[in-house]
């Protein structure tokens, strides 16, 4: 066996031929059936969640327009969707019943934490230090909790500043000045560090729709591969993974001393399934899995992942950390997020994904739960285009196309003779226009000119009857055959040449 | 070597501004871009939205059809046609005997003529009024199927049958054939703005240049121009015939300032010279076209075709109103002053902003609208034009900028900042312009020029002064090669 070959959804893609010793491995997903090859090649991490949730939302046939809003000077992409009597907008995953109450109680994690107290939700022990602080009150704190502790800034996004396992006085002290001194942040909070595992559970209005843990960044040995192979098989697969594929392990000095503290270098070879851990942090952007784990939630920490919503005013979606102590079976309620990122529940490496973006849309348009046409299901459309016109300044507001309803259907051709740099394509989408046919025409390498469209039978077969008895000007047509297409394809038509 | 001409064109509306825009195209994105300057609200569409019917010919819209608004009102344009011209005009101007009957009504003087299906009864008509004559189809626009000046009944019969096999139109339109200067005259409201006198093909001797390289040197300069740049002058039997008969071949070299004509049609399709003229144009005649224009129902503006007879310059006679006449040619005349056709128009719709801050921002039609074009998109909604003057500065940045990221950083920096500008390669250098709408923006981004992106390294940064921008600048930021 000679080549290694990753299976995604789309086809089998020979990614490391020069492979030493050859072995066929399969990596299997339990996704979503053709969302990963509805997402443009572009559109990855942080894009993953406006478009999934605004794909679904359009799917349904519901209007789309994406737009743009200025907010201390940033510029940020909004969405909305509307049914013709309801017009909503959303930032991300976040639509307006998440009200602005809401965000600047999840903003201060002190607030947050007085709410969850109130509503009796379990949450680490702790207090909030306020300028002047009194260092030695703070000390003596620590001490009364107990180390480890952790130390966080009281409104800080995305986990900025919080440092965690805190052992002891000397490293307390380090982190704290880190954090006042070097960030600047003068409103802390102390927290009795809460081991166990973390989970980001996906609340929609007091049901959990998905949950996730992230594992950190990790090789295992096949007896053969170097670590440094194994980081790079690893980062093959990551590319497969839309949410991934911008986000490789990256071999740096933190990768270097957890490889060195195990003994090894990165040319070592790991035995036969041999765990080795690359990092301590494990955010997905640098390497760390998600990995599905709803079904394994107890029936208790779902209650209090929902009540934990419910605690806060105006929050029916959010994404809550919790961490939970298996063995003692306890848990605490970390954060909520108001707009949280939803690819890690789309494309988790292990477990099934959730559709966050149905249940999103199912709530707040709960008439369209049942109105999908499955054939939409076989429409996208060019998010990253969208979003890189609305942030050069160039457009405010882009309206898409309606999904395509009623009777559609797909036909796919191979042309071949002399159709290439004689206008066939720009001629073929002409014909396309005429009958209201979406899809697209490629140039292949071998001089062919692949065709997909998609539209109403009878146009379809108008469009067949043209392109059998006619060409561009200058056009020879030798061949025709009719090949099969079963993927998602780009709304309008599109001229491209295969790369 | 033969004087390379410059294209004619109004102080903001250069070569950089229109760059490969043509047609219909150019029409819309000219009057859009005036409204935007203005500060009005511009969105393009792909389609004709059930907010605006506006009953045009079948073709492609995108690219043609957009709204402006200031937040009160909105119009709908279609190409040079707005809403403030109605469907029942448009369909009048597209039916030629009904346009000359309305005209004829209010007193406006139309060719003698009449129509007919039956080919005996059309000649019959011909040999009544007197040769030479104008025959065309009963519908039809741009000059399709009009032959003009046949002077015998032998050259009409070979004009219908050539009619008939060419086309579908089963009613004939003949008229008497009115010898004079043709003009096209646009008229907004109340007003002539413009008027191009059509001229037919023509070269003009220098002594020296055959009419063969007469005519090569005038299409070149017809290239520049974006109207005619698709319509250079052909060297076919009609030409041969037309020099035969003076007396020439295309190898004579007319004497210098020896004016020869080409053809006998002055349409600017078969190689003719639009020559902007509205001074020659009497008040009589304007207030005829004005009145013309009035005759129909709700018709805003538009365009005219009049012919003048030099002899007789107080009177003309109206061949036809066009409600989506091209624009472009009275902009970028081939001599004489453009007229600002857009700007009139604008003012017409939104009286309010007639004194507003105009722009010399433009946009980048071609690559923003192209989702549209693939029908990609159904609408998109241009950002707003700078509501005041901008500023600029011009920085050489030295050092390691090459392929370590740095233009792209500066792009990225530039966008969050809300500035305009460009990142180009120099050499091993990078020359940056910033472009804002505040000095001070322009002074705080000098830190991410001189502070780099990861990989950067900047050694030198030569700064040009600060200035205020008078000439057009793209909005957004471009990195070029």
């Amino acid at each position: 066996m000679v080549g290694f070959i990753v299976k995604s959804n789309l086809h089998f893609i020979d990614i490391k031929k020069t492979f030493k010793e050859g072995l066929l491995m399969q990596f299997k997903y339990d996704w979503i059936p053709g969302l990963s090859e509805s997402i443009p090649k572009d559109v990855n991490s942080d894009r993953i969640t406006p478009y999934t949730v605004a794909l679904e939302g359009w799917r349904r046939g519901l209007s789309l327009k994406y737009c743009t809003t200025k907010s201390r000077g940033q510029i940020f992409i909004q969405f909305i969707l509307s049914n013709g009597s309801k017009t909503l907008k959303f930032s991300k995953s976040t639509g307006p019943d998440v009200t602005r109450e809401a965000v600047n109680i999840c903003k201060n994690k002190l607030l947050t934490k007085k709410y969850l107290e109130k509503a009796d939700i379990p949450v680490p022990k702790g207090k909030a230090f306020i300028t002047p602080i009194n260092f030695d009150e703070l000390l003596k704190y620590a001490e009364i909790l107990g180390y480890p502790v952790v130390i966080k800034p009281i409104s800080a996004k995305m986990g900025k500043g919080v440092i965690p396992e805190i052992k002891n006085e000397e490293e307390l002290i380090k982190a704290f000045n880190y954090v006042t001194n070097e960030l600047g942040y003068s409103e802390i909070i102390v927290e009795k560090h809460v081991f166990g595992e973390e989970y980001r559970v996906y609340v929609v209005k007091d049901k959990v729709i998905g949950a996730i843990k992230r594992i950190p960044a990790y090789v295992i040995g096949d007896g053969v591969s170097s670590i440094k192979d194994l980081i790079e098989i690893k980062n093959k697969e990551r590319k497969q993974i839309p949410s991934l594929r911008s986000r490789p392990i990256k071999i740096d000095t933190e990768v270097k001393e957890y490889v060195s503290q195990a003994g090894y270098t990165l040319d070592s070879i790991l035995d036969k399934n041999e765990y080795l851990v690359l990092r301590k942090n494990s955010n997905v952007s640098s390497g760390g899995e998600p990995i599905d784990v709803t079904d394994e939630l107890s029936e208790n920490i779902k209650r209090i992942a929902v009540n934990a919503c419910r605690a806060i005013p105006g929050l029916p979606i959010s994404g809550v950390d919790i961490v939970v102590d298996k063995i003692n079976n306890t848990c605490s309620v970390l954060e909520l997020n108001t707009g949280p990122g939803i690819s890690s529940h789309l494309f988790p490496l292990k477990g099934k994904a959730r559709d966050i973006p149905k249940a999103i849309i199912d709530y707040y348009f709960p008439e369209t739960s049942s109105q999908k046409n499955p054939i939409s299901n076989r429409f996208y459309f060019d998010y990253s285009k969208i979003e890189n016109k609305l942030l050069s300044h160039s457009l405010k507001e882009i309206k898409l196309p309606m999904v395509p309803q009623g009777e559609i259907i797909f036909k796919a051709f191979i042309v071949s003779g002399k159709v290439q740099g004689v206008n066939y394509r720009q001629w073929i989408r002409r014909q396309a226009f005429n009958l209201d046919l979406n899809g697209f025409a490629e140039n292949k390498k071998d001089g062919s000119v692949f065709i997909v469209v998609s539209g109403n039978k009878k146009n379809i077969e108008e469009f067949e009857k043209i392109i059998y008895n006619k060409g561009s000007k200058h056009a020879k047509i030798e061949n025709i055959s009719v090949v099969n297409w079963d993927n998602p394809i780009n709304i309008g038509f599109v001229i491209k040449k295969e790369i | 070597m033969y004087k390379e001409n410059k294209l004619i064109a109004l102080s903001n509306l250069g070569n950089e501004v229109i760059e490969g825009i043509t047609g219909f195209k150019l029409d819309a994105y000219l009057i859009a871009l005036e409204g935007w300057r203005r500060g009005l609200e511009l969105k393009w569409y792909r389609d004709q939205s059930d907010l605006c019917e506006m009953n045009v010919l079948p073709g492609r819209t995108s690219g043609r059809f957009f709204s402006l608004s200031d937040g009160n009102k909105t119009h709908y344009f279609f190409a040079s046609r707005g809403d403030k011209v109605s469907n029942e005009a448009a369909s009048i101007c597209r039916n030629k005997s009904l346009t000359k009957k309305l005209l004829k009504k209010a007193g406006i003087n139309v060719p003698i003529g009449g129509s007919f299906e039956d080919e005996h009864e059309l000649l019959r008509f011909a040999t009544k009024i007197g040769y030479p004559v104008v025959l065309k189809p009963q519908s039809g626009s741009m000059g399709r199927g009009v032959f003009v000046n046949l002077q015998s009944e032998n050259e009409l019969k070979k004009a219908i049958q050539q009619i008939r096999r060419n086309t579908e139109y089963k009613e004939l339109i003949i008229e008497k054939f009115y010898q004079g200067d043709e003009y096209r005259v646009y008229v907004v409201g109340n007003k002539v703005i413009g008027a191009i006198k059509r001229v037919p093909a023509n070269v003009i001797g220098d002594g020296i240049h055959s009419i063969r390289e007469l005519i090569e040197i005038k299409n070149k300069n017809r290239k520049i121009n974006p109207y005619l740049s698709i319509k250079p002058i052909k060297i076919d039997s009609q030409v041969r015939d037309m020099l035969k008969k003076k007396g020439y071949t295309l190898d004579s070299v007319p004497e210098k300032n020896e004016k020869i004509f080409l053809r006998n049609m002055s349409n600017l399709s078969q190689g003719g010279d639009p020559i902007e003229a509205t001074d020659e144009l009497t008040d009589e005649v304007k207030e005829l076209a004005v009145n013309a224009l009035k005759a129909l129902p709700s018709m805003g503006h538009g365009g005219l075709d009049i012919i003048v007879d030099p002899d007789n310059p107080n009177e003309g006679t109206v061949l036809e109103i066009n409600s989506k006449p091209e624009i472009s040619f009275h902009l970028y005349p081939l001599s004489g002053n453009p007229k600002d056709i857009p700007s009139a128009i604008i003012d017409y719709y939104f009286p309010d902003t007639i004194n507003k801050f105009k722009s010399t921002a433009f946009f980048d039609y071609k690559s923003i609208l192209k989702p549209l074009n693939n029908r990609a998109v159904e609408e998109l909604k241009i950002s707003d034009a700078p509501s005041t003057n901008c500023f600029k500065k011009t920085f050489l940045v030295q050092g390691k900028v090459i392929n370590v990221g740095y233009m792209s950083y500066i792009k990225r920096q530039a966008l969050k900042n809300k500035l305009y500008g460009e990142c180009k390669r120099d050499g091993k250098n990078v020359k940056i312009t910033i472009i804002g709408s505040e000095s001070g923006q322009i002074d705080a981004f000098k830190k991410y020029i001189y502070d780099g992106s990861h990989k950067s390294v900047v050694v030198k940064v030569i700064e040009d002064k600060l200035e205020k921008i008078t000439e057009p600048f793209k909005i957004g930021f471009e990195i070029t090669n």
